[in-house]
Order: C-alpha cells, then sequence, then structure tokens
C-alpha cells in the first residue's frame, strides 16, 4: 500500500517534470527511411531534347528520354507528396519501434482521412528495415491502404527501397487527381542507394490510356553519367525497348529495338553534348516506323554512318 | 583588582617633547604539531597593526608586521627594532618598544610553526632592550605563565618613584598560566585582542581626555574579556599583567584625534554596541551607561552599528558612513531587527547583485552519445540576492542563452542541425564564506526550452523541447574588490525527456563570469 502511494508520488512528481515537444533523433530517423526526390528522380543532362541542330538533326531517342524521365518524375512527385505530409507533422503517436501520424484530413481531398503508419524491425546483424503504409478513407469508412512500402538499411542515404502505389484504390477513394492518364494497376518502385550507381526500376500495369504497361530501369552514377533502360507495350501490343547510356556532358548511344508484329527493327544512335545525332546504325533507314508514327530525320545518306562509341 | 592596581600605577605619559615609539606586531596561526590552526591570528595582528600606526604614535618605518614568521625572523626583527631604538635614545629620544603576539603558546613557549621561543627569552630580550619602556602583549593560551616566570619582579601599585616619565617593562596577556586563550567566530577574532582593540579605538578611554592609556587599555581588556567568556564553553579567560615599570606617569597607547573621523556615542546613550566594518566583522565594541559621551577612533569607511536589546527585543541596527568628521550615532534613527538579522552573524540585509556569464552545457549518459542533448556554449544574466532569507540564504533569478551546432549520430549519414536554448531560474542556496572566497551550495529549478532546425533540409521539421529541471547549483566567488567578483558557476540538473522514450538525464553547466554588487 505504502509502496503504491510512494509510486503515485513519484508519478506524480515526475508529471510536474515531463517535457513537450517533438525533439526527436528517432522521428528523424523514422522520416529519413522514406523515400526521397533525391533518391528517386530521373536526373538527365541539361541538353536532352532542347538541341537546335543542324542536318541531320537533333537525336529523337535522346530526346525521348526526357518525356519518359518527366513521367517517371510526376509519379514520383505523386508519391513524395504522400511523404512530404509525413514530414510537415509530427507523429501522433510514438513507440519504441513505430510511429503513426494521424489520422487526419487530408486537406487536398475534402472529406477524406489519411493515415501513415511506420515500424522497424532489426535483422540479426542490426540493420533495421522501415516498413510503411499510408492508408486513407472516407469519414467514417474503413482505410484502405494506398501506399505501401519498405526501407532496408544503416542509413537513409545508403540502402535499397520499393513502395506500390496503388492507383485502383486511389481511383475508389476519389483520390487519384489525374484518373484519365494515370495507370489503372499498381506502380511499383524499387530503388538502391547502396551503392554508385545509385538505381530506380519502375513497373507499371495498366488497363487504360495508351499504354499497356511500362517498365523503366534507371542508373544514376556519382560522376554525372548514367543509363537508362525502358520498354513499353502500347494498346496495339507493340513493343518498344530502349537501353540509353549518357556522359555527364550529355553525350550518349541509344540502342532502341521496335517489335512490330512477328518483326524486330533495331537501330543506334549516337548524339553530341547538345543533342545532335553523330552517328546512326539503323539498317532500315529510311524506312517510317509504321504506324507508331515516329518519324526518322536521320534518312539514308544524311547521317554519318558507323558504329557509335560505347559507353 | 589586578586591573584596578595597574589602572592606579600608570599615570599618564608626562608630555615629552621628543619621543619614538617601535612596533612589533605577530601573527602566527600555525602552532605545529599538536595544535590547531588558529582562524583569527593574522586578523588581530593586522589589527593592533593597524591601531598602533593610525592612533598609537607608531611611524609606518619602526612598525613591523609579520605574519606567519619563524622564531629566528621574530628575533631577528626585535633585534633590528631595538637598534633603531638604541639609535633614537642615543639622539635624546625617549623610545617605546612594543610586542604584540597572536598564535599559539604551550608549555612556556611561543609556537611559531614548528618553532619555539622561550617565554623567558622573550622576556629577557624585552628586558635587555633599550628601550625606556618595553611592553609586550601576549594573546595567547596559558601565555600568563611568562609573568611567573624568574627575572621579572612585580612591583607595587604605586612605584612611581622614578621621575623623567615611564621606564621599564609591561607585559599583558591575555589569559593565566593555566587558561587558554579563546577565538571567537561572531567577533573574527580572539576575544582578547578584540577588546584590547576596542579599547585603544576609544571605548577604554574612562578618563574621556582622548586618550587610552596601557591601564586604561588594560583594565578595558580585562574587564570584557572575563565578561565575554563567561558562558563559553572552554571556561572564563582572565587576562593577567607583570610590570615593572618606574618613572612618573603613564604610557599613553594610544591618542583619539579630535577634529579626525570618529563615531561618537552621545553622553544620553547607554548599552552595548558592535561596530562591524564592511565585511561585516567586529572592529569595537562599547560598552557604556548614560552620563558621558564616548569617542571611537575609527579610520574612514561604512560601519554597522549594532545594539543588542533585551531579551527577545531583537536588535537596533544602524549603517555609518565615516569620513573626515565625528559622526553622532542617533539612537532614534536605528531600526530594530529580529536576532536572525544579526548583522554580525553574517547578515546584512539584501545585498543585490548582477553575474554576467559565459560557459557551456553538457548532457551526460548516453543522450550525449547519440547526439541528443548536443555540448552546448552558453551566456548567462544572474540577479542574486544575498542574506536575503536570513544569515547567508540567498536567492537568485537567472537567465540564460546558448546554442550550438551538431550533426545526428546516425551510421553513415550527418544530419547538420543548429539548435538554441532558453532557460531561467530561480535558485535558492547557502553562502559560506572562506577567506576572500564565497562558497555557495544550493538548489534551482529552472525551465529550460530548446529548439533546432536542419539547416540544408527544409523537408525536416524544426523540432523543440521545454520543461522544467530541478537541480543543485553551486558557486565560488572571488572578491576582487568591493563591488567586483570573479565568479565560477557549477549547476547539475536533472532532465526528463520523455519523446522518444522515457529516459532521466543529467547536464551540467558551468559558467565563469564577473558578479557586480548593486546598491551601497
Amino acid at each position: 500500500m505504502r509502496s503504491a502511494t510512494s509510486v503515485r508520488v513519484a508519478l506524480a512528481a515526475l508529471s510536474v517534470l515531463a517535457g513537450c515537444g517533438n525533439w526527436s533523433n528517432e522521428d528523424i530517423a523514422f522520416v529519413e527511411a522514406l523515400p526521397t526526390s533525391q533518391a528517386l528522380r530521373v536526373a538527365l543532362p541539361a541538353s536532352t531534347g532542347q538541341a537546335l541542330c543542324a542536318p541531320p538533326g537533333a537525336s529523337e531517342v535522346w530526346a525521348w528520354a526526357k518525356p519518359a524521365g518527366d513521367g517517371l518524375n510526376a509519379l514520383v512527385d505523386l508519391m513524395l507528396g504522400f511523404v512530404d505530409l509525413v514530414k510537415s507533422v509530427t507523429p501522433t503517436t510514438r513507440a519504441p519501434d513505430g510511429r503513426t501520424w494521424g489520422p487526419f484530413d487530408d486537406q487536398k481531398h475534402p472529406g477524406k482521412q489519411v493515415r501513415i503508419t511506420m515500424s522497424r524491425t532489426r535483422d540479426a546483424a542490426g540493420v533495421p528495415t522501415y516498413s510503411y503504409v499510408f492508408e486513407a478513407r472516407p469519414k467514417g469508412g474503413a482505410f484502405q491502404a494506398v501506399l505501401d512500402g519498405a526501407f532496408r538499411g544503416e542509413s537513409a542515404r545508403a540502402g535499397q527501397g520499393q513502395f506500390a502505389l496503388h492507383f485502383a484504390t486511389l481511383r475508389a477513394l476519389e483520390m487519384d487527381d489525374h484518373p484519365d492518364t494515370d495507370p489503372t494497376g499498381d506502380l511499383s518502385v524499387q530503388y538502391d542507394k547502396t551503392g554508385d550507381p545509385r538505381t530506380v526500376g519502375l513497373d507499371v500495369k495498366s488497363q487504360s490510356g495508351s499504354l499497356a504497361a511500362f517498365d523503366y530501369g534507371y542508373a544514376g552514377y556519382a560522376s554525372g553519367h548514367g543509363s537508362f533502360h525502358y520498354a513499353f507495350t502500347n494498346q496495339q501490343q507493340q513493343q518498344y525497348v530502349v537501353d540509353a547510356f549518357f556522359d555527364a556532358a550529355g553525350e550518349g548511344r541509344a540502342d532502341v529495338a521496335v517489335v512490330l508484329g512477328t518483326n524486330t527493327y533495331s537501330f543506334s544512335e549516337c548524339w553530341d553534348a547538345a543533342g545532335c545525332v553523330t552517328h546512326v546504325d539503323d539498317e532500315y533507314a529510311g524506312r517510317p516506323l509504321f504506324p507508331d508514327g515516329i518519324s526518322r530525320l536521320c534518312k539514308d545518306g544524311q547521317c554519318p554512318k558507323g558504329a557509335c562509341p560505347s559507353f | 583588582m589586578a586591573a584596578i592596581a595597574v589602572a592606579m600605577a600608570l599615570a599618564a605619559w608626562p608630555a615629552g617633547a621628543a619621543e619614538r615609539r617601535f612596533a612589533l606586531v605577530i601573527g602566527e596561526p600555525d602552532g605545529g604539531a599538536g595544535t590547531q590552526t588558529l582562524r583569527y591570528a593574522e586578523r588581530d595582528a593586522l589589527r593592533m597593526h593597524a591601531v598602533l600606526t593610525r592612533l598609537g604614535g607608531v611611524r609606518d618605518e619602526d612598525a613591523r608586521l609579520l605574519l606567519s614568521p619563524g622564531v629566528a625572523e621574530l628575533r631577528r626583527t626585535l633585534h633590528e627594532l631595538a637598534e633603531r631604538s638604541r639609535s633614537a635614545r642615543a639622539q635624546g629620544d625617549g623610545t617605546v618598544l612594543l610586542v604584540y603576539y597572536s598564535g599559539h603558546a604551550k608549555e612556556g613557549a611561543l609556537r611559531l610553526r614548528e618553532t619555539r621561543l622561550e617565554l623567558s627569552e622573550l622576556k629577557r630580550l624585552l628586558e635587555d632592550a633599550p628601550a625606556d619602556v618595553r611592553i609586550g602583549l601576549l594573546d595567547s593560551c596559558r601565555s600568563g605563565a611568562i609573568t611567573r616566570a624568574k627575572g621579572v619582579r612585580q612591583v607595587p601599585a604605586f612605584d612611581v618613584a622614578r621621575a623623567g616619565g615611564p621606564h621599564g617593562l609591561v607585559l599583558v596577556t591575555s589569559s593565566g598560566a593555566d587558561e587558554d586563550s579563546q577565538e571567537s567566530d561572531a567577533i573574527g577574532g580572539s576575544f582578547f585582542t578584540h577588546h584590547l582593540a576596542s579599547g585603544l579605538l576609544g571605548d577604554a578611554d574612562a578618563s574621556g581626555d582622548g586618550k587610552v592609556t596601557l591601564a586604561e587599555a588594560y583594565a578595558y581588556a580585562y574587564a570584557r574579556t572575563v565578561a565575554s567568556t563567561t558562558d563559553t564553553t572552554a571556561g572564563v579567560q582572565h587576562p593577567a599583567y607583570l610590570y615593572d615599570l618606574g618613572g612618573a606617569g603613564d604610557v599613553v597607547l594610544t591618542e583619539l584625534p579630535a577634529g579626525a573621523g570618529a563615531l561618537i556615542f552621545p553622553a544620553a546613550v547607554e548599552g552595548a554596541f558592535v561596530v562591524l566594518d564592511g565585511g561585516r566583522r567586529a572592529v569595537a565594541e562599547v560598552a557604556k551607561a548614560a552620563g558621558a559621551a564616548r569617542r571611537l577612533a575609527l579610520p574612514p569607511g561604512r560601519y554597522t552599528v549594532k545594539k543588542r536589546l533585551a531579551a527577545g527585543d531583537g536588535l537596533l541596527v544602524q549603517d555609518v558612513e565615516l569620513a573626515g568628521a565625528p559622526v553622532e550615532l542617533d539612537e532614534g534613527r536605528m531600526r530594530r531587527l529580529p536576532l536572525s538579522k544579526d548583522p554580525q552573524k553574517g547578515f546584512g540585509g539584501a545585498r543585490w547583485s548582477l553575474v554576467a556569464g559565459l560557459g557551456g552545457q553538457r548532457f551526460f549518459g548516453p543522450s550525449s552519445a547519440t547526439g541528443l542533448f548536443p555540448p552546448a556554449a552558453l551566456g548567462g544574466l544572474e540577479l542574486l540576492v544575498r542574506d536575503d532569507l536570513g544569515h547567508g540564504l540567498s536567492w537568485g533569478l537567472d537567465a540564460e542563452l546558448g546554442g550550438g551546432s551538431s550533426t545526428l549520430g546516425f551510421t553513415g549519414d550527418a544530419v547538420a542541425l543548429r539548435f538554441f536554448e532558453v532557460s531561467g531560474g530561480a535558485s535558492m542556496w547557502k553562502d559560506f564564506q572562506a577567506g576572500p572566497v564565497t562558497l555557495s551550495a544550493g538548489a534551482r529549478l529552472a525551465f529550460l526550452y530548446l529548439g533546432r532546425s536542419f539547416p540544408g533540409r527544409p523537408d525536416l521539421q524544426s523540432q523543440y523541447f521545454f520543461t522544467l529541471t530541478p537541480g543543485l547549483t553551486g558557486a565560488a566567488a572571488w572578491h576582487l574588490s568591493d563591488r567586483f567578483a570573479a565568479v565560477a558557476r557549477l549547476r547539475g540538473n536533472y532532465l526528463f525527456y520523455n519523446v522518444d522514450r522515457n529516459m532521466s538525464l543529467g547536464y551540467a553547466e558551468l559558467l565563469l563570469g564577473v558578479e557586480y554588487a548593486l546598491g551601497n
């Protein structure tokens, strides 16, 4: 009895001394495990697609990279919107290996509430894995996961992560801001910051728009050069596969394969730092790549021939 | 009776055309093995040296102050003064050689650290000294033994046969041959020297002629010392004397200059008064009855006069500023205080001061290793109110501003941060005086607010934390002057951190600064 009283007195004394605030290293550790734009964004040389070139003109393939990168970055921005939401507010609850934000009203989507939950586990070597799930619901409804992912690594700047954005759920919750163009399926992203290059992979399965599937891979080196690979299949079931390499100055090379029906056409292009074609190796030069509408500026006889340099 | 006998024996020193006085003043707190260090022996010596050179007719060049000397230095200095006296006599001057000693004596010898000077030798040295009057004033335990030694005759009380002024030897001791001489923390000195000095400043001037004779001084010191030690645990202390003094007149030890600064106790005033200097140390006492004014010849300065009232009535206190002219005590203007605020016991009323300091703060324990609370630079201001809660009990308010930069300790990462902190506290503490240093120890309750941001990382939210932190505080203030002191303050605080998880943390703050005393 006396002991219980002493405990109560001690607790009362401590409550007087209890602090207030959000001063927390652990909060930083948790939010640092979330993807950042620095980790995910495609960084292409500035010359991409903007040069005014003398004949034979600008590299079309290189010019494709920019919209492709922009498209990826747009999806990343969507993801980062959720992340920014987390970073802008203090966790609602804290546990030794967990944080919860919300539920709170989504200012961007009235009538909806969001909640973010993060947890942390460690493997035998003590390397932490942070798992997170962003959930949303109509007020009073049940939460549904719109984004979930995980990050494994000793530090925020050196680890591997993956996440998936569930467009079908976003649409169902009427929280998809671009329902006409956004994929209908899941957007899966994998990224690896453990070494050089850092890599980002993106895979979309869609039943809407002009794409049926999109697969994108990007590798960026600390030195500034990099590569990207993307393959997409449009609604006409025509598959395009692009493997491109570029250096920090913007010079690069792309190997393109186009599958039309049972035929595969391939060509290679090289471009200089201004994005202007320097070499073409195209066995089908001069013929339009019907029916995708891609027009080849570098007709046979107009382009310097020869093998592109390797990167 | 002995005092009365001496008083009657020593009449006034006749007016002489030329007189040289020499004084050897010794203070030795260390009596060597088997003795306790005396707290006030040196202060006693300083007081006597000041009185003798200011009022006792001893020129500065004829006074020697020895603090903690050995016997060899004592002998050498005494010999030097004796030679100077010899020279003066050769020129026809009358001479007085006075030796004052405050320190240990044991087993028939003065104890100066590990060296000894036998009392018999001291007597012999004084007897042989070439001065018309040799006076020994010994404030030490069992010093009365010197009056029993061979070689000095105790003369009749009325032996004033020799003409041409007084001549001979006088020994005055603070205690009997088998008594201890006692010190008092309340008066900040030994009882005997305190009363002797008080008498020499004027309270012993029973005749009211502005001169304190050896007889008056002894009679006064005897009576006051006996009265003061009646209730002490060591027992009553009886000063003793021995003299071999001939000639006409008495030896005037101090003269109280009429026109100079002095504290006047009017005729109507009666009671026991204590005069304290600016350091709250007793410099004089006055015990007087109504009917005659009393004059204390004090040097310029600020004093506090205290009068103790009947039991339960507390004290009357007045602050007095002495300059070049006499100041009369006005009992009607004295303010009444409870005994708990006795200035003689260190209570001087609230004394306000400001402290400004710079230093640092460091958390200890795991919180510092993880970078949760990195070390900070601090600057602070503190308002101190000393003695406001009673003798030595003080309080203060403080405010600090600090900050720094650091990085969070994630493996492989360096998340840079800048932080600041503001704190304000209230403290209560007890002051302890140790010479020129005031030591303080007490408790403090502070409010602490910390904020931090992450430069280059706008995506990371700024953070803050605030709480109350109880702790302990200590300080050492080295008094450089009346107003300034160098201060080192150390605080240890408890902090209950409860954001990531509940943790009991501690942090220390060290501030070095300057204290400035406000007011008078």
